[in-house]
């Protein structure tokens, strides 16, 4: 049996580039890449319907946004400057916070005692921190070319696009690589940005209550809501007022583009919470009503509270208060969906994953054929 | 005639394809430490797993309290007190909250003072209003422990739950447990790899191999290789593995 799993060892070793054995640590990624691969192939069924959900939402996008797509090239390379400094700002922050999250766990890796040269671990870090990168900016490149094959007239618009997005995405990768490797490696731990507990004195006495459930997931989002992410929704909001606009609007978008962040934000703690609160209250008897209503009740407060002042906020940008309203609508549904299915799924020990997929895809679907039907009747 | 409090049958349970117990049962009364011994991988922590419901059993049933923990998990959960992984706590949460939490699901009215108390002698108290994510491995353990402890459980699971903790504290959460069995209060179940605990707290053993009970030890021989000393348990141990 031991010389069986040997040569089992050996037989992986061969099979492997030798670029990858060069460097372990980018090895272990890629070994994680195919199991999890294997895993959803083992899983049959679910990643059929997984994989048609993805490309329903695909699918949807396309329909709704065909007719946008050459207007919105020629939009944006009248605005080019502002598109390179926003790809740009995109790049660094997120190079430079995936290079500063690899660094902090650097020192929490199960390789840490193991002597990989600091030149592989270089090498590997900067593989999986600029490969996503390359990737969109592959596709940001290829995008408005290929428009440009299927729409005559906009070859000089989709070149100064793809020409501005992808420089400005090279120069923001590379200044974000840069501030990454010189920030100090804090080993800040989540809690560090959530507020203490207040309203109750330290010294009184416990008592049964499941109010903590409730802020859990906002706890979530302020742990993810570090100041150094939270600065790159400002500047991304900033920029998106237009120049001209009033106070009152340009207050608006920023407020806009906070709350959306913040809902957004809540929806995936949601699923987090949900996995992590079903684990572990699994031995007890919390009855699934107890435990969904629980868990979610501040969250949906909150996402209603979101919801009211989005529409308030869309309504003074001049949205008619009809689309507001029905966009309010289609988010709230897509919430209760998603945080739904991650609940009661988690609770009864499955995973949510498909279902949230098909409530996306159905959400999308929805929201395409009211846009077509707005389009039809304009 | 003591009261069986957990009562496994027949229980086979499988991780996919790969079944991992097959056909384990055994019989816990109140009053008794049983502790379940093997070596690791052979299915001690998905025995475990099943009487806490994080696992569906394939096939058989466990009674807990006289509750089947499939048919009726509710009722069964109401009298179970088992001590989740460490890492399984929320780190976000304080450890004041996470007792509040947990009493408030397991239908509690209050916390009870001997929890409290036993909080106050692991030194505990100092971390109420600390969050979980800043505790070291020893301090979620106790809480793991304290959690496990509220609400007057009739059965009490413990998986590996002294790893980590420090002597005193082992030693005092020892003594609590065997307080609380002497009253007829609970029974224990617990999976260790420490002899030590076997010899000196235990009432029964059972060694787990490859999914299937393959050797149990009565209360008269667990106090015999007390008795014998020189490692006359480990020799035991290691003779009923092969």
């Amino acid at each position: 049996m031991a010389t069986e799993g040997a040569d089992r060892v050996t037989s992986l070793l061969a099979s492997t580039p030798t670029f990858l054995r060069r460097h372990p640590a980018l090895l272990v990624e890629w070994l994680r890449l195919l199991n999890w691969l294997s895993r959803w192939r083992g899983e049959g069924s679910k990643t059929v319907l997984l994989v048609l959900s993805v490309l329903a939402v695909v699918i949807a996008l396309l329909f709704a946004w065909s007719g946008h797509v050459v207007g919105a090239i020629e939009g944006l390379a009248d605005y080019w400057v502002l598109l390179a400094v926003v790809a740009a700002i995109y790049a660094a922050s997120s190079v430079s916070g995936r290079r500063r999250q690899l660094e902090e766990a650097k020192s929490q890796s199960w390789l840490i005692a193991t002597p990989i040269p600091p030149r592989s671990l270089l090498v590997s870090h900067a593989i999986r921190v600029l490969l996503p990168l390359v990737v969109i900016a592959v596709i940001v490149v290829l995008f408005p070319a290929l428009v440009a094959v299927t729409n005559e007239g906009i070859a000089a618009a989709a070149e100064k696009v793809a020409g501005a997005a992808g420089g400005a995405l090279l120069i923001g990768g590379v200044f974000g690589w840069w501030t990454g490797g010189r920030a100090r490696v804090s080993g800040v731990v989540p809690s560090r940005y959530v507020p203490r507990p207040s309203g109750r004195p330290a010294n009184e006495s416990m008592r049964p209550d499941a109010a903590a459930l409730a802020g859990w997931p906002i706890a979530q989002v302020l742990a993810w809501s570090r100041p150094e992410n939270s600065r790159y929704v400002l500047v991304a909001a900033l920029l998106a007022v237009q120049g001209g606009s009033s106070a009152i609007a340009g207050l608006s978008v920023v407020a806009m583009y906070f709350v959306a962040s913040y809902l957004a934000a809540l929806v995936s703690a949601m699923t987090t919470v949900a996995k992590s609160a079903a684990a572990w209250l699994r031995a007890t008897p919390i009855t699934l009503v107890g435990f969904v209503w629980s868990v979610s009740r501040r969250a949906l407060t909150h996402q209603i509270i979101g919801v009211v002042l989005a529409v308030g906020c869309m309504v003074m940008l001049g949205a008619p208060i009809g689309v507001a309203l029905q966009v309010a609508a289609l988010w709230l549904g897509l919430f209760v969906s998603i945080a739904g299915f991650a609940l009661v799924d988690n609770y009864r020990g499955r995973s949510p994953v498909v279902k949230i997929a098909l409530a996306v895809a159905a959400v999308a679907a929805f929201a395409t054929i009211l846009q077509l039907r707005a389009g039809a009747k304009t | 005639m003591t009261s069986i409090v957990l009562d496994v049958r027949q229980v086979h349970a499988k991780y996919g394809k790969r079944e991992v117990l097959s056909g384990v049962s055994l019989q816990v009364p109140a009053g008794e430490w049983f502790c379940l011994l093997g070596p690791n991988g052979v299915g001690k922590s998905t025995l475990l797993r099943c009487i806490s419901g994080a696992l569906t059993p394939s096939s058989g049933d466990l009674f807990i309290a006289g509750h089947s923990a499939t048919t009726e998990p509710l009722a069964a959960k109401q009298r179970l007190g088992y001590a989740c992984a460490p890492e399984q706590l929320p780190g976000l949460l304080t450890g004041r909250q996470c007792l509040e939490v947990y009493a408030q699901a397991k239908g509690l009215t209050e916390i009870g003072a001997d929890v409290l108390a036993l909080a106050h002698e692991l030194r505990f108290d100092g971390y109420f209003d600390s969050f979980v994510d800043t505790y070291s491995l020893g301090t979620r353990q106790k809480l793991c422990i304290l959690l496990a402890l509220l609400g007057e459980p009739t059965v009490i699971v413990l998986d590996e739950a002294f790893n980590g903790l420090d002597p005193a504290s082992a030693l005092l959460v020892k003594h609590h447990l065997q307080h609380r069995l002497t009253n007829g209060r609970c029974a224990v179940l617990l999976a260790t790899h420490s002899l030590d605990i076997v010899e000196h707290y235990a009432d029964k053993a059972a060694l787990l191999i490859d999914g299937r009970i393959v050797r149990e030890w009565s209360e008269s021989e667990i106090a015999a290789f007390r008795v014998q000393g020189n490692s006359a348990m480990e020799t035991a141990l290691a003779a009923a593995s092969t």
